[in-house]
């Protein structure tokens, strides 16, 4: 088959298949809510509030009489994309101050490595916290704000990697040949250093996916993410948590966010052992 | 080790300063301050000024953040405006509960991922290994709070076996000594169970594959050439070897334990420091903001150099200068 190269090793790999779809599988559902949800999500008092899943409403209805099912499709078309984009923001962030880190060493690194071991030691949701209580006025670009934040306490670990990946491709010899021929620094690290560092990115940044939309449904589940009525998973499960004997309300919200997370988890262990496979065209 | 893990506590006082300013930067960008809390609505001007003035809501922001700094450095580390008592008394009430869970999560962490681990690798391909795999990735995905409250379904609604809120019985005052210790960990079970799950199924994934490349190793094989029983081999020389990438996990773990006890905490309404915070942060309490921010800094700096220092006893090649 002609599948990228890429593809056909990950054809080998059943579990980072079956993360890839369900992944896919998510990310269509959210797409295609619109044209799935048999309802409005927003639309109240569509059936007694509180009944519990059966014909008329597959997933039940929440306390205003809402319909869960339609709540929970559109849902992802806020959590999957806060994610990704959050991840794009954290990636982005850790890469570049990484790769300053490892390239120019000395006080750049110290001064870096310092300011990433800073944001390590704390807890993350606990600076969350404090950010969104900071911003909780802002009522429109909820969801920009919350996806820059997570961004911006996400990066550690990928400044990490990059560091020591930029550390070790620095020694090796066509880096060395760059340098003699007189490049600049800034080509240098671009064209033949960066490279070469992302690879590890795209695993962490795939694992990384996971852990923000759990951090992200933390905060919808503190009442400091995405606000009501626009349904988010968190959010969701955070209704469930007034009415815990309405278990629907509760329970399917937070598989939902499992499979998501279990998706980009498995995604993320299949990249990193395709990486870990010896291959000619790889340094 | 003694001078190592002075000089480490001395380095970190500069990233805790930092921790700290940081945190009262935040709470100062916050539009409004505590007043919104602390002053009635339809209260009279002379009464607004005289609170203001009181806790010096109008000074410059430099002097308020070196006030604020005196006070973290006093041994009270300053007053609660909301609350008008001194914020160590107030962590010193909700520490222990929070230390309390995090411990009982930590100790769940460790034996059930070093067993579970060990389980797998010994039995390496077998059902109970794909099973234990299967399950310790689907848990890794689960958000502990959501956990919390299936639980809490499970084992307090549809089963009313333990309690679902609080650290101990209302009228835990009035029971004799082992009832009330009985009567703790119960209601230690869930909590410390949703916080720890993920965690744990984490320690097994990455125990079973540092003990599956122990065991491969030469002094393995020589103590099976010895006739060595596999259980003696495991616990005697496989376990301690494989151990140093887990106790390195554990020390990196605390800051995630306590992320996860904001929310655990809530869920469980356990009266710890995820809730102190929560509501200093929607009170904007300064001065217990900062005082919690300062002991988690504490802590995790406090819970690496533990790491570090187990690492150190268990692997003698490992120097620490």
């Amino acid at each position: 088959m002609a599948l990228p190269p890429t593809l056909h090793s990950l054809r080998r790999q059943p579990l980072a298949l079956l993360g890839l779809g369900l992944v896919l599988g998510l990310g269509l559902l959210a797409i295609a809510a619109p044209w799935l949800a048999p309802h409005d999500p927003l639309q109240v008092q569509l059936g007694p509030a509180h009944s519990p899943p059966g014909a008329r409403f597959l997933l039940g209805t929440d306390a205003v009489g809402r319909d869960c099912l339609s709540r929970l499709l559109y849902g992802g078309r806020v959590s999957l994309p806060l994610g990704l984009l959050a991840v794009a923001v954290a990636a982005g962030l850790g890469t570049t101050l990484g790769a300053l880190a490892g390239f120019f060493g000395g006080w750049v690194d110290k001064g870096i490595t310092w300011f990433t071991d800073l944001f390590l030691a704390l807890p993350r949701l606990v600076l969350l916290l404090a950010v969104l209580a900071v911003a909780s006025q802002v009522h429109h670009g909820r969801f920009l704000l919350v996806a820059l934040v997570l961004g911006l306490t996400g990066w550690m670990p990928v400044a990490r990697i990059v560091r020591s990946q930029v550390l070790s491709v620095q020694a090796r010899p066509w880096v060395l040949a760059a340098r003699g021929l007189g490049l600049p620094p800034s080509r240098i690290l671009l064209r033949h250093v960066l490279p070469w560092a992302l690879p590890p990115v795209m695993v962490h940044a795939s694992l990384l996916v996971g852990t923000t939309i759990l951090a992200e449904a933390a905060l919808s589940f503190l009442g400091l993410g995405v606000p009501q009525p626009t349904p988010t998973w968190g959010n969701m499960i955070a209704e469930g948590m007034r009415r815990l004997d309405s278990w629907w309300l509760t329970v399917f919200p937070g598989l939902a966010i499992t499979a998501a997370v279990v998706g980009f988890n498995l995604l993320g262990d299949g990249l990193r052992d395709l990486l870990a496979q010896p291959r000619e065209n790889r340094p | 080790m003694i001078r190592y893990s002075l000089r480490r506590l001395l380095t970190a006082i500069p990233l805790v300063w930092a921790v700290v300013t940081l945190c009262f930067l935040l709470l100062e960008a916050a539009p409004g301050d505590v007043s919104g809390t602390l002053i009635p609505q339809g209260a009279s001007v002379e009464m607004r000024t005289a609170i203001m003035a009181k806790w010096q809501l109008e000074a410059p922001m430099g002097l308020r953040y070196l006030a604020a700094l005196g006070n973290l450095c006093t041994g009270e580390l300053g007053l609660s405006v909301v609350r008008e008592r001194p914020v160590l008394d107030l962590i010193l009430e909700a520490l222990p509960a929070t230390l309390a869970l995090t411990a009982c999560s930590l100790a769940m962490m460790v034996v059930l991922g070093l067993g579970i681990g060990s389980l797998q690798a010994l039995r390496r391909g077998s059902w109970l290994d794909r099973g234990a795999t299967l399950i310790s990735v689907v848990l890794h995905a689960v958000p502990s709070f959501w956990l919390a409250m299936v639980l809490v379904l499970g084992f307090a609604l549809w089963l009313p076996v333990l309690p679902a809120s609080q650290a101990a019985d209302p009228m835990a005052a009035y029971m004799p000594g082992w009832e009330r210790l009985l009567d703790r960990l119960a209601h230690l079970v869930l909590p410390a169970l949703a916080l720890g799950a993920a965690n744990a199924a984490l320690i097994a994934r990455h125990h079973r594959s540092a003990l599956l490349e122990v065991m491969d190793q030469d002094f393995i094989r020589t103590a099976r050439a010895l006739g060595l029983g596999p259980w003696r081999v495991l616990t005697r020389h496989a376990l301690r070897a494989a151990l140093l990438p887990t106790v390195t996990l554990l020390g990196l773990a605390l800051p995630f334990l306590f992320s996860g006890s904001v929310v655990v905490e809530r869920v469980f309404a356990w009266p710890g420091m995820g809730t102190l915070i929560f509501e200093g942060i929607e009170q904007q309490d300064t001065p217990v903001v900062l005082g919690c921010f300062l002991v988690y800094g504490v802590l995790v700096v406090v819970g690496g150099l533990l790491a570090d220092v187990a690492t150190a006893a268990l692997d003698p090649r490992i120097r620490l200068d």
